[in-house]
């Protein structure tokens, strides 16, 4: 069980107020709240530790490299990962995504070759795929969705042909909390030898994840939306896989040599990290990887299970509230989608805040899906380690006031 | 201070859930599409215009509450109008609800002063102006 009250008091921004109101932070699907280690951490960088990487003949940039590349064990060794240079560090997941595509897609597909995508994924494991088939001939195919929104893997194996190179698919929905059966799908993908690229924005921040024994190709993630800072994302990748890869940026740190008439590469990771990088956001995301770890992915996961069980129950009891999403809660993140019959979710939305609860409403970057179940959005509320019971009452009320406030009214 | 009566005053509840203006023009003079990228929220205006003056307007569309009144008081307030009469009200408008200034609108055209507290949300300015936006596109179209 987590002591999720010690746990607030680390999370300096949930004693705030919103709209006079105390801060009810729904949100962490979108972006989590920080702890105070990690905000320490931010500003000790600038303060005392400030040097860019990998150049300097000095001692302060001898330090700062060092920190960067112990965060970068750090994660390695976090997310399973058992050599750190298979884990390059990007700005976020939608960068690490576009880095897959565009490098081993340019690379790898042909005209004719198959991407297997789900209806179900965010605009950044959809974009990225759709501007590569655009550009090299390739293919987009989808993996059919339950009613529930999980994916039917008995019909995988049909979707795959002797052109299909590749599947790109989430590891938890942001929509609708769905967690896939990676390992079901790696099974099945295998088989057939097709890649699997994995969306890990939602998963490795609220799922125990270790990549080499989901044994997929790759994996990527966000340090925004796991307790880490904004502008740091990172892939894990294959080593053949990434070694035989073209560079994704060029630039400065990417090289071994530049002459005029051109450049070799460096070897791995630097070959995929061009530019000066987020130095203090990846040194200050030590910080978020140890609080994770030390509060445990695990217990994580099971907190949010009781939070989005309680939540589906105490909403699904309010009459006009239709609810998304699978309940065999195996397979179900902390995220809680919903609507109000008959009032746009961007009123819920401003009826909720102005109570101080931040949820998001919208399509949450899911058009595809919004469009395929022929709704306009939803009300998203999703849920992390620092969130409690009692916050699901106050939103229940929130939506109480929401029917209060559209109670019909009769036209004069 | 409150939502009822900032925000959701009872004209802009009725008007959300009863939108006047909702028809289908057979030969529209113009179409025009307005989308507010952040949220999905979609209008699509119709006008017929005949010599200067808007004989008949409608608008389609998913949109918000604050969208869907504020084109159905939009539509109200512009039928029989003239594109001048309808520029103006446009900068009225706008002046209402992105600058929070008061404004006197003219007789007939009151209704419209409903959605002045939305200048105090300035996350839901934007579901206000888009019937209005996706009208001043259409008219430069003429």
């Amino acid at each position: 069980m987590l002591d999720v009250e010690s746990i607030r008091k680390d999370f300096p921004i949930l004693s705030s107020r919103m709209n006079g109101k105390p801060l009810v932070f729904l949100d962490s699907a979108a972006s989590s709240q920080k702890p105070q280690r990690v905000i320490d951490a931010f500003e000790d960088y600038y303060r005392c530790r400030n040097a860019n990487i990998h150049r300097g003949a000095y001692r302060l940039s001898y330090e700062a490299t060092d920190m960067y590349d112990k965060t970068r064990s750090r994660l390695a060794r976090f997310i399973g990962a058992s050599d750190p240079a298979t884990v390059i560090f990007t700005r976020n997941t939608t960068e690490s995504l576009n880095l897959v595509a565009q490098s081993w897609g340019m690379a790898n597909l042909k005209s004719g070759d198959e991407i297997i995508l789900t209806e179900l994924e965010h605009h950044s494991n959809l974009v990225p795929w759709f501007m590569i088939a655009g550009r090299t001939g390739a293919v987009i195919k989808y993996v059919p969705l339950t009613e529930d929104g999980r994916l039917e893997l008995d019909q995988l194996e049909a979707v795959i042909t002797k052109r299909t190179r590749i599947m790109s698919v989430a590891h938890m929905s942001n929509a609708l909390g769905t967690i896939h059966d990676i390992v079901r799908i790696r099974e099945i993908t295998k088989a057939h030898n097709v890649l699997l690229c994995v969306d890990g924005a939602q998963g490795a921040s609220h799922l125990p994840v270790h990549v080499e024994d989901l044994d997929v190709d790759f994996y990527a993630l966000s340090a925004h939306k796991m307790l880490g800072p904004t502008g740091v994302g990172a892939l894990y990748g294959r080593r053949e896989l990434l070694e035989a890869m073209p560079p994704f940026l060029g630039g400065g740190d990417m090289i071994l040599y530049v002459t005029r008439d051109g450049f070799a590469p460096a070897g791995l990771p630097e070959k995929f990290e061009a530019g000066t990088p987020n130095i203090a956001g990846v040194v200050a995301f030590h910080n978020a990887i140890d609080y994770l770890e030390q509060t445990g992915l695990d217990k994580i996961h099971e907190h949010e299970e009781k939070l989005v069980k309680a939540a589906v129950s105490r909403l699904s009891a309010i009459p006009g509230v239709i609810l998304y999403g699978t309940e065999d809660w195996e397979w179900r993140g902390g995220i809680v989608s919903f609507n109000v019959e008959g009032v746009h979710q961007h009123d819920v939305g401003s009826i909720l805040d102005e109570e101080g609860i931040a949820v998001r409403a919208g399509h949450h970057c899911c058009e595809p899906f919004m469009r395929s179940r022929n709704l306009t959005g939803t009300v998203r509320a999703s849920f992390y380690l620092y969130n409690t019971m009692a916050e699901i009452e106050l939103l229940a009320a929130g939506i109480q006031r929401v029917k209060e406030v559209f109670k019909s009214v009769v036209r004069r | 201070m409150s939502l009822e009566d900032d925000l959701y005053r009872e004209l802009i509840i009725e008007h959300s859930q009863h939108p006047s203006h909702r028809h289908t023009i057979e030969n529209p003079t113009i179409v025009e599409e307005g989308v507010n990228r952040s949220c999905g929220d979609v209008v699509v205006l119709q006008l017929l215009m005949d010599q200067g003056v808007i004989r008949d307007i409608a608008l389609q569309g998913q949109s918000c509450s604050i969208c869907t009144a504020s084109g159905s008081l939009m539509a109200d307030a512009l039928e029989g109008r003239t594109t001048e009469q309808a520029e103006d009200l446009i900068d009225q408008f706008k002046t209402m609800v992105v600058e929070g200034r008061a404004v006197v609108f003219p007789p007939g055209q009151e209704d419209l002063g409903a959605l002045a507290g939305v200048s105090r949300y300035p996350v839901r300015v934007k579901c206000a102006t888009l019937p209005w936006n996706t009208l001043e596109q259409a008219l430069k179209k003429r």
